[in-house]
């Protein structure tokens, strides 16, 4: 399964993408992360591409340890610019790997440098457990085939 | 099927923690030194809360309060979502998306065992199929189904 048949699969569920610029303040980054209640936010220039990513880390790493005000830090002089992403047609496992190796919970989904949306350690837990409850309820009517089936077991 | 046994065995059973006397300062210090998102607040062996990178982003950032006069213990959530080793995988990820969180503190018997968090719970469902189809592949092809694996 790659991403974006996963988020097909998860449009139950209407995600809204909530973006950044790196000349707003980061108090304003701050403000959107509690309205919308998100951890992290794609940072994007004026032609939506991608730019940086701002987390809650980062408010938390880079904002307390200098001297100096917060209020006058801007998204740019917090953000992480080299960001890892992935594309839509990657497979969900190189998601989920990455996230592992690069010890991240979001995963910006870029086409080209156009970001269409982001990948959520959260959204990706969301998913296994609807599959997870699909299965069980499988499994209980077809005890025996479920058992040799292999469809029921791919990801 | 997975428990959080498994998860804490994988994983390891060392945890960060506080006293809620540090000052959300002293805190953020530790968090960062030992590269977590979130500390457990202890006090005299007791389990208070949890204090997360969340917490300082909504509740001190957002309200302006300053790191060094703010308590710990003023901010952490109390009101926790645990989990006992014997607790299934599956039911950790209803807790986590269910009331959104990140970390469910391991407890038996009032006495702490680990921490769990998203990652560790998404890597064990992955590492758990991955071994259910291994299996299943080796049964079809003509091997023994191992009998912990079929549920």
């Amino acid at each position: 399964m790659n991403i974006s048949e996963m988020l097909k699969v998860m449009r139950f569920k209407p995600q809204v993408l909530v973006t950044v610029g790196p000349a707003e303040l980061s108090s304003v980054a701050v403000q959107k992360m509690a309205d919308y209640n998100k951890g992290a936010l794609p940072v994007c220039n004026d032609d939506g591409e991608l730019v940086g990513i701002v987390t809650e880390r980062d408010i938390l790493r880079k904002c307390f340890v200098r001297k100096g005000e917060f209020k006058d830090k801007k998204v740019n002089d917090i953000m992480t610019k080299k960001v890892a992403i992935a594309r839509p047609d990657d497979e969900l496992d190189y998601a989920i790997k990455t996230m592992k190796k690069e010890k991240i919970r979001h995963l910006p989904v870029a086409d080209g440098k156009k970001i269409v949306g982001i990948l959520s350690m959260r959204d990706i837990l969301g998913f296994q457990y609807e599959e997870t409850r699909t299965r069980i309820r499988y499994m209980q009517m077809f005890p025996r085939r479920a058992a040799v089936s292999r469809g029921s077991m791919v990801l | 099927m997975l428990t959080v046994s498994d998860l804490l065995s994988r994983k390891g059973n060392k945890t960060v923690s506080v006293h809620p006397n540090y000052t959300v300062y002293q805190a953020l210090h530790v968090m960062a030194d030992y590269d977590v998102g979130a500390v457990l607040v202890i006090e005299n062996h007791e389990l208070l809360g949890v204090f997360s990178e969340r917490d300082y982003a909504r509740k001190l950032v957002l309200q302006g309060q300053n790191e060094q006069n703010t308590f710990v213990g003023n901010v952490m959530v109390k009101d926790l979502t645990v989990v006992t080793p014997e607790d299934k995988v599956e039911e950790c990820m209803q807790l986590m998306t269910d009331r959104h969180i990140r970390h469910l503190p391991v407890v038996k018997n009032g006495k702490l065992l680990g921490l769990i968090s998203i990652g560790d719970v998404v890597k064990g469902i992955i590492d758990q199929q991955r071994d259910t189809i291994n299996d299943l592949e080796s049964y079809i092809a003509g091997g023994y189904l191992s009998r912990n694996r079929v549920q």
